[in-house]
């Protein structure tokens, strides 16, 4: 009995392992559709969003904001729409304008290659090309989270310079 | 009798579910139908509430989709 | 160089804006926060009874993840209600459930109790919550006052999701008290009704032989059931629920307002019993929905089988079409099939000089019947609000009993179809 216990706790540990692993590993490195290797050197922050989905709403204004708060040098924000109908996406951005790169991905090419847990869902790549963290979910109490992330992984990187 | 004909539709529904266990479901991206209003579980709470309350005036049984209740001494 | 400084102004001014659009939007989603629905319904069955009801909803959500719900309801019915004894030949009469008054039920008419008017108010509130990143639970209570009766009831769920949220397990527990108190008290079980016909030589003496048939006290009944459920996403267009049902009743589940007819062998009421249930009812349900999601409209249709020990079985169908028409509105058309077996202490009447048997009832929505519903919804905006306004009709069709002994003419008809209508608008303030 005590034996099952164990192996029990040993599989849910492994599981979270597993869980906390996917998230900072690099996805197979198959296609680049993003064109990721072109923003060396730049903090990338990827937001996944569909016109169905009503946090995302929430989401759009802060990126917004996210967006004037650092430079085109700092800071890539690239929204990559998962509809499968083009002109629901288009309807979407009417009424919720982006101030950032969209990329279309009616297929689910990157949400499938990203593994995303739910929408929104969001990845923060470093200048060096490496995803720091990810989000699915889009909470307005987490705000302040998402910022500091942003921040410092931008911080990260301008020691790095100075260094050099 | 009864716990024969429960049970019977229990083993029916778990092995559906498990047989397509593995095709069960969508990805987190594809839920562009699921997210619409209408397509919630309960997409009318008002008026399944209403309904509820009389069926449960009128008829001997009540519940299921949600509790069977009580609280009125409908007639 | 000159020009990328301009151009950055430019951008400057660009964000500036955006910053601004998005703290109006961010306003605007503080706002969305309560969310209020209002419904208004008027019930009639034609010659018994007819309801106005008001609904009243708040939901106000919490940090994207909790949500307040408040419900008022507010209920006014007048009218009359088949009191359980069967037509006659002759004129009838009945005290009135008060032991104040008397009612005089023509012949070949079904008997009717008129006296009913009551109001009830209804209030309750929910709090729901995420517990983890895949878990929530709610809890609630509900407090219901009528005139003669009053319930007071709490609740609680636990929901998980598993798989991308494609299946949601869930627990839920409830729990109410209701008590009982009608005007002139409860009767006792299988006394006979007094009627005045002038055979007490004053009122005291009447009120004497009236109370004797009355048990003191409020009754009470428990409530208490287990809900589980299973919510699974099949497909994209799919998705489908199955509950199971445990509800456990115990208390005073007579209605102290039915009778049942004692019959001599040529069908002639001789006098009335006052009818009386089992103290204990134990339900189990079984619940399953499925909703589809077709290229312009949504089938929504469910399966519910209910078994109690009182030995009422029953089978529902139930089938909603939403058919969209344009962006913002829809047609929905509605169909339910009920069917139910008799409560195995369901008598139409009893016979003069026969045995009784330890519980009875001749409240026909106990007895074995199919019922139908037919109905139309039409969903629209007025301004920027949803609004549907919703027509239904719903027919009764008793059946006859197993436990008939006597011959009961046709024109007595011992067992009347009932009709209701009900007419349903709502009104979304968001």
């Amino acid at each position: 009995m005590r034996q099952i216990y164990w192996i029990i706790s040993f599989l849910i540990i492994l599981s979270f392992i597993g869980k906390a692993n996917s998230q900072l590993l690099e996805p197979p490195n198959s296609e680049d559709p993003l064109n990721l290797s072109q923003y060396s050197g730049k903090t990338v922050y990827i937001d996944f969003w569909a016109s169905w989905c009503i946090p995302c709403r929430k989401s759009f204004p802060w990126l917004n904001k996210i967006r004037t708060t650092y430079s085109n040098e700092e800071l890539v924000i690239i929204g990559v729409n998962l509809d499968k109908e083009r002109a629901k996406a288009e309807a979407f951005l009417k009424e919720y304008p982006a101030k950032f790169d969209i990329f279309y991905d009616p297929k689910g090419i990157l949400a499938e290659k990203y593994q995303l847990q739910g929408m929104p869902s969001s990845i923060l790549i470093n200048p060096h090309g490496q995803i720091v963290s990810a989000h699915s979910g889009f909470f307005q109490s987490k705000v302040s989270l998402y910022e500091n992330e942003i921040q410092a992984s931008i911080n990260n990187y301008r020691e790095v310079i100075r260094e050099k | 009798m009864k716990s024969k004909w429960i049970f019977g539709v229990s083993i029916i529904c778990i092995t559906t579910f498990l047989g397509g266990c593995s095709s069960l479901g969508v990805q987190p991206w594809e839920r562009d139908f699921l997210a619409k209003p209408g397509m919630a579980i309960n997409s009318s709470p008002m008026d399944s509430s209403i309904d509820d309350h009389i069926y449960f005036s009128k008829e001997a049984s009540s519940g299921g989709r949600s509790f069977a209740g009580g609280g009125c001494g409908c007639n | 160089m000159q020009l990328k400084k301009n151009l950055n102004v430019a951008e400057k001014l660009a964000l500036a804006t955006a910053t601004l659009l998005g703290a109006t939007a961010q306003a605007e989603t503080v706002k969305d926060e309560w969310q209020f629905v209002g419904s208004i319904l008027t019930y009639s069955e034609p010659d018994r009874v007819s309801a106005l009801e008001t609904i009243f909803t708040a939901d106000k959500a919490f940090d994207d993840t909790a949500k307040l719900s408040y419900k008022i309801v507010l209920d006014s019915l007048t009218g009359a209600s088949a009191n359980g004894a069967i037509a006659q030949d002759d004129v009838q009469t009945f005290t009135r459930p008060s032991g104040n008054g008397q009612y005089i039920i023509q012949p070949q008419e079904t008997p009717l109790d008129d006296t009913f008017k009551d109001t009830r108010a209804q209030f309750s509130v929910n709090w729901s919550d995420r517990l983890t990143e895949d878990s929530q639970y709610t809890i609630g209570t509900n407090l219901s006052r009528e005139y003669d009766y009053q319930s007071i009831g709490i609740s609680g769920e636990l929901a998980r999701d598993f798989d991308r949220k494609n299946t949601t397990l869930s627990i839920g527990l409830s729990y109410a008290n209701d008590s009982v108190s009608p005007e002139g008290g409860r009767p006792l079980g299988f006394s006979s009704m007094v009627i005045d016909n002038g055979q007490f030589d004053d009122e005291q003496d009447y009120r004497n032989a009236f109370n004797a048939t009355r048990i003191s006290g409020d009754g009470s009944i428990d409530t208490t059931e287990l809900l589980l459920g299973w919510t699974q996403i099949i497909n994209r267009r799919m998705i489908m629920q199955m509950n199971y049902g445990y509800a456990d009743v115990k208390g005073y589940l007579t209605d102290p307002f039915k009778v049942l007819s004692v019959i001599d062998s040529s069908a002639t009421a001789k006098f009335y019993l006052y009818e009386n249930r089992p103290e204990s009812k134990k339900q189990h349900s079984f619940f399953a929905l499925t909703k589809y999601h077709l290229n312009d409209s949504i089938i929504d249709f469910s399966y519910r089988y209910i078994d109690s020990d009182w030995d009422i079985k029953s089978h529902t169908l139930d089938l909603r079409w939403r058919l969209f028409a344009g962006k913002n509105s829809y047609w929905e058309p509605h169909v339910r099939y009920y069917q139910q077996s008799a409560a195995d202490f369901y008598y139409p009447y009893f016979v003069e000089g026969t045995i009784l048997p330890e519980f009875g009832s001749a409240d026909y929505r106990i007895g074995e019947m199919d019922t139908y519903t037919i109905g139309l919804k039409y969903g629209f905006l007025i301004g920027d609000n949803r609004t549907e306004v919703r027509a239904e009709y719903y027919h009764q069709t008793p059946k006859s009993s197993s436990n008939e002994q006597v011959i009961i003419t046709e024109d007595l008809n011992l067992y009347p179809s009932v009709d209701a209508f009900t007419l349903q608008f709502t009104y979304y303030f968001d």
